[in-house]
C-alpha cells in the first residue's frame, strides 16, 4: 500500500481554484462569480486548521467538465484523493441555505483575463453553524476547534439570519438547543443567551424549559 | 475538546482507509481478503441505520455508485464493538469521496451479501 497522500494546504487550494479560471477562460466556459471556499478549504483560509482534505467551493455557475480537468491535473500533482467539490446551490451541508454566500467576506485575490477575481470563504460562524446543524461525527471535532476563533455574541447573531433559512422547520428546535448547549458548556455563556436567537415564542418556551429551568 | 492534533490525526486515518479501499475495490478484492478495518469500514459507509440529516442519501449514492440498483443485504461487521465516533467519521469520508475515486458498479463482483460472507 502506498502512502497517503498528503493533505492540502491553502496555497495549494488557491492555485487549484486559480487553474479552475485558466482552464475556464482557455476553453471559453463562461463562470460565475465570487467564488467562495467552503469546507475545509475556508477552514484553511481561515487559520483554523493549516489544511484541507479536498477543496470544496461554491460558485453561481461553473462547467462540469472543467472541474474535472483540473482535478485530473491536481491529482496528478497531489494524489489520488484530492477532490474539486464544486456545487452553485446554496444549502452547502443539509437543510440550511446559506441566502448571502455570496457576500462572504474576501480571504484572497486570483487573476483572471478580465481583472482580479475575489474569492471568498464562509465565515467561521456560518462554518460552525452549518458543521452543527449537519451534526455529522467528522463535524464535530471541527467545532471544537472554531470555537476558539469566535464567541457567542456572534454566533447567536448569525444564528438569528440562518435560522430563518432552515427548511425543516420541525428541527428548528433540536438545532437551536445543540447550539445552546455548546454555547453554555464551551464558551461559559449564560443559559439566558437563549432569548437572544430570535425564535418564535413556542420554540423559545421549550428552550428555556430545557436550559433556563430545567427543574 | 477536540485539539488541532486530534483532527490531523483523525483526518490522516481517515485517507489512509481511503486509500486502502480505493485500492481494494480498484483491484477487484474478494470482500472476505479484507482487513476487517478496511471491510468494517465499507460496511459501514453502506449502512444508513441510525443517520441523519443528508447522510441517507449519501448510502443511497454511495451505494448506487458501487453495485448499480441491485439489492444490498450487507454482511455484518466483524466484531462486536458499537461503531466509535471515529469509525462513523470514516464512513462519513467513504460516502462523501469514493463515488469520485472508483469505477462504477466496481464493487458489483464482490456480491455484498450475506450468503457470500458465508
Amino acid at each position: 500500500m502506498s502512502d497517503t497522500p498528503r493533505l492540502l494546504g491553502i496555497d495549494d487550494a488557491l492555485h487549484i481554484v486559480q487553474r479552475l479560471i485558466d482552464v475556464s477562460e482557455a476553453r471559453h466556459v463562461a463562470f460565475g462569480e465570487p467564488i467562495v471556499l467552503v469546507g475545509g478549504s475556508a477552514l484553511a483560509a481561515r487559520s483554523v486548521r493549516p489544511f484541507s482534505e479536498n477543496v470544496d467551493l461554491w460558485m453561481p455557475s461553473f462547467s462540469d467538465e472543467v472541474v474535472h480537468v483540473v482535478e485530473s491535473e491536481a491529482r496528478a500533482q497531489w494524489g489520488p484523493l484530492v477532490k474539486l467539490d464544486v456545487t452553485s446551490t446554496e444549502n452547502l451541508w443539509g437543510n440550511i441555505l446559506v441566502r448571502d454566500i455570496a457576500l462572504s467576506p474576501v480571504v484572497a485575490h486570483l487573476t483572471s483575463s478580465h481583472g482580479p477575481i475575489e474569492v471568498r470563504a464562509l465565515s467561521i460562524e456560518d462554518l460552525f453553524l452549518l458543521k452543527l446543524a449537519a451534526g455529522r461525527a467528522k463535524d464535530l471535532q471541527d467545532l471544537s476547534l472554531l470555537l476558539a476563533f469566535t464567541n457567542a455574541q456572534q454566533l447567536i447573531a448569525r444564528f438569528r439570519t440562518l435560522s430563518a433559512w432552515h427548511g425543516d422547520r420541525h428541527a428548528l428546535l433540536g438545532y437551536a438547543d445543540a447550539l445552546v448547549t455548546w454555547l453554555v458548556r464551551d464558551l461559559g455563556a449564560d443559559p439566558g443567551a437563549t432569548t437572544g436567537l430570535g425564535l418564535p415564542a413556542f420554540i423559545q418556551v421549550a428552550l428555556e424549559e430545557a436550559h433556563v429551568d430545567p427543574g | 475538546m477536540s485539539t488541532l492534533a486530534d483532527v490531523t490525526a483523525g483526518l490522516i486515518e481517515q485517507r489512509a482507509i481511503l486509500l486502502e479501499v480505493m485500492t481494494l475495490l480498484s483491484d477487484a478484492t474478494p470482500l472476505v481478503a479484507w482487513s476487517s478495518r478496511t471491510r468494517n469500514a465499507l460496511l459501514t459507509a453502506l449502512s444508513d441505520e441510525g443517520l441523519t440529516s443528508s447522510e441517507p442519501w449519501k448510502v443511497t449514492a454511495l451505494r448506487r455508485h458501487l453495485c448499480g440498483t441491485t439489492a444490498l443485504t450487507l454482511p455484518p461487521r466483524t466484531g462486536a464493538a458499537p461503531i466509535s465516533p471515529a469509525e462513523h467519521a470514516t464512513a462519513e469520508r467513504l460516502r462523501a469521496d469514493l463515488p469520485g475515486l472508483v469505477r462504477l458498479r466496481c464493487a458489483v463482483g464482490l456480491e455484498l451479501r450475506t450468503s457470500a460472507m458465508q
